[in-house]
């Protein structure tokens, strides 16, 4: 069952006097565990795509159906609601709050929808973190911070990962860490997208979806290693 | 993890910006403590200042009578006087118990400071039974009385000489009376009679104490007392009436002094939030991205602002209660009158509204910044610079 599935996807909105296409047309299907990619130059659109597949923006045409449920013409406090059980978010920049522990930070989500169950523990297991839970943001390296961020991401138990240039401000090392990372938690069935300009990085999910200029240039099928 | 955690982390996050803007709340809730709690204090300490006076009413010459109420309260200079047969006559009235006459003038002692000096007979100390004094009354026309207070500030003891400045008359310390906690600590006391021989003024009186057999009647007396030529009468009441017109220009001021600076604190909050708000616009997009909707981030911002207010308060009025003692001392320095009694008291019931209006400062100026961040676009807000 496709967990995404778009048709015609558009978004357009004006700066100044032109109006900037920033999505056009945008048809895709994402298979539950699948690993896929969104490739692109900068300013090809591969943001605009997440922001509208993370149900952090409406399309200004078009359909979205994300488990099946019809997300356009959705209010915020309807998106909030698909966010929290659906969605995991790993930024570029990791965002994580200055003052909160590495356990404090995971656990931020919860904050917003505590179901009760933690699994605070676990996530930093499988981030390779839990020896650091008590420390603060500052004493960390990138990498860890990024890890932090995928646990905080995964607290919800979403069903789709998605990463913005997760490895944007990383090293190749970390970079690595944290894409096997990412290989572990789709092996273990969860479909997880990322958006990059890396082309090795790209490389290693089964599928690449280019974008260009705001279009969906090619699907790029690749057989799981 | 709650969002009370969150939001104090938050602030702890800007020390020096949260600190200052602590301060400026705790300097206004001082301020609006402090005035409050003189007001009730003030009010008091009148109204026993009056109770202590002994009289129920006083006669006087026709005159200004703020300046009536002054000399009467807290001593000063009258130069019209009424005499003895004002006495006899206020006596003779009916519903009239006692009239006795009072002496009050102003000599500089030899320390530089003025003194109050007040002359009594024996039907003046029947005003005030409850005075107790050490040693003797008056032994002799040289006897003086010194209020505790002033015997201990001069070193001045039972059997002491006592004189002033430009009289070759030599006093003795003959009683000292016990601490009154009214204005009668703040006089010299002397017989009549030596009082008025002081100031050339014999056979004459600055006031006329009177107590009433019946307090219903005392607008039948004050009638009668002012129908005689050149003397006017001032109840109790009037003289409380004289005392907050007075106060009412003075309190006027301090009102809107501490509005405005409840005011510009409150300001000082918005600004320290919006900031802050501005600052971490990214943030709150993350925020929202993973989970937050518009009613949480309102609630975290909103909490921050009460927290910093609130906490403002405490330390306002705890800051307020410790400084009591100073800040009545700077109020006697500006206020046209102020009663002897303690003008800053402190009272449970101010201490609460005080924190209940620095609270409502926090939800007041903190509910615009938390609109702004709860109404923030998550994606525009996670791209922003």
């Amino acid at each position: 069952m496709s967990v995404i599935k778009t048709g015609k996807l558009c978004k357009h909105y004006r700066r100044g006097s032109e109006t900037v296409y920033a999505l056009q047309n945008a048809t895709l299907a994402i298979e539950a565990g699948e690993f896929v990619a969104i490739v692109g130059p900068s300013g090809s659109g591969k943001t605009t795509l997440m922001n509208l597949l993370g149900c952090l923006d409406t399309p200004t045409s078009g359909s979205y159906r994300l488990r099946g449920q019809e997300v356009t013409g959705l209010k915020e406090s309807g998106l909030v609601r698909l966010r929290q059980e659906n969605i995991g978010f790993v930024f570029q920049q990791f965002f994580l709050l200055p003052t909160l522990t590495v356990e404090e930070n995971t656990e931020l989500p919860l904050l917003f929808r505590d179901k009760g169950k933690r699994l605070t523990h676990e996530l930093l297991e499988t981030v390779g973190l839990s020896h650091r839970r008590k420390h603060l943001p500052k004493e960390l390296s990138g990498g860890e911070m990024q890890r932090v961020a995928i646990a905080r991401a995964l607290i919800n138990s979403p069903a789709i990962l998605l990463a913005d240039e997760p490895t944007g401000n990383l090293d190749s090392k970390n970079s690595l860490k944290v894409i096997e990372l990412f290989r572990e938690l789709n092996s273990k069935g969860l479909t997880t997208i990322i958006v990059t300009h890396n082309r090795e990085i790209a490389a290693m999910a089964n599928r690449t979806i280019s974008i260009s200029d705001g279009q969906i240039e090619e699907h790029a099928l690749r057989k799981t290693p | 993890m709650k969002f009370f955690s969150v939001a104090l982390k938050n602030l702890l996050r800007r020390r020096v910006r949260s600190a200052l803007t602590l301060l400026g709340i705790a300097v206004g809730i001082a301020m609006l403590f402090s005035f409050m709690s003189f007001n009730a204090g003030y009010q008091a300490s009148l109204r026993q200042d009056l109770n202590r006076l002994g009289a129920h009413m006083l006669a006087i010459a026709k005159g200004c009578p703020y300046e009536a109420t002054a000399m009467v309260m807290h001593g000063g200079v009258i130069e019209d006087y009424l005499t003895e047969e004002h006495i006899a006559t206020i006596r003779a009235m009916p519903n009239v118990k006692t009239a006795v006459g009072m002496f009050m003038n102003q000599k500089i002692v030899h320390q530089g400071k003025p003194v109050i000096i007040q002359g009594l007979d024996e039907a003046g100390f029947a005003l005030k039974p409850w005075w107790v004094i050490e040693g003797e009354r008056f032994v002799d026309a040289n006897s003086v009385i010194l209020p505790a207070g002033k015997a201990t500030e001069t070193g001045l003891t039972l059997g002491s000489e006592y004189r002033i400045s430009g009289v070759d008359q030599v006093f003795t310390v003959t009683g000292i009376l016990q601490k009154t906690g009214s204005q009668d600590d703040q006089f010299i006391y002397m017989p009549l009679l030596t009082a008025q021989r002081l100031f050339n003024a014999e056979g004459k009186v600055t006031s006329v104490a009177i107590q009433l057999e019946d307090l219903r009647q005392v607008q039948a007396v004050v009638d009668l007392v002012q129908a005689l030529p050149d003397v006017q009468a001032i109840t109790m009441s009037q003289m409380l009436g004289t005392v907050q017109t007075l106060m009412e220009s003075a309190q006027a001021l301090i009102t809107s002094i501490v509005v405005v600076a409840v005011l510009i604190s409150a300001l000082g909050v918005l600004n320290s939030i919006l900031t802050s708000v501005f600052e971490r616009t990214r943030e709150i997009g993350m925020m929202k991205a993973v989970g937050a909707g518009a009613v949480d981030i309102f609630a975290l911002v909103w909490i921050e602002s009460i927290l910093l207010t609130a906490s403002g308060g405490v330390v306002g009025i705890a800051a307020a209660i410790g400084a009591g003692t100073l800040i009545e001392g700077a109020l006697r320095g500006i206020l046209p009158f102020a009663p002897a009694g303690n003008l800053i008291t402190f009272n449970p019931d101010i201490a609460g509204m005080s924190l209940l209006v620095s609270v409502i400062l926090g939800v007041v100026a903190g509910a615009y910044p938390a609109l702004r961040a709860s109404q923030l676009s998550p994606m525009e807000a996670i791209r922003s610079e």
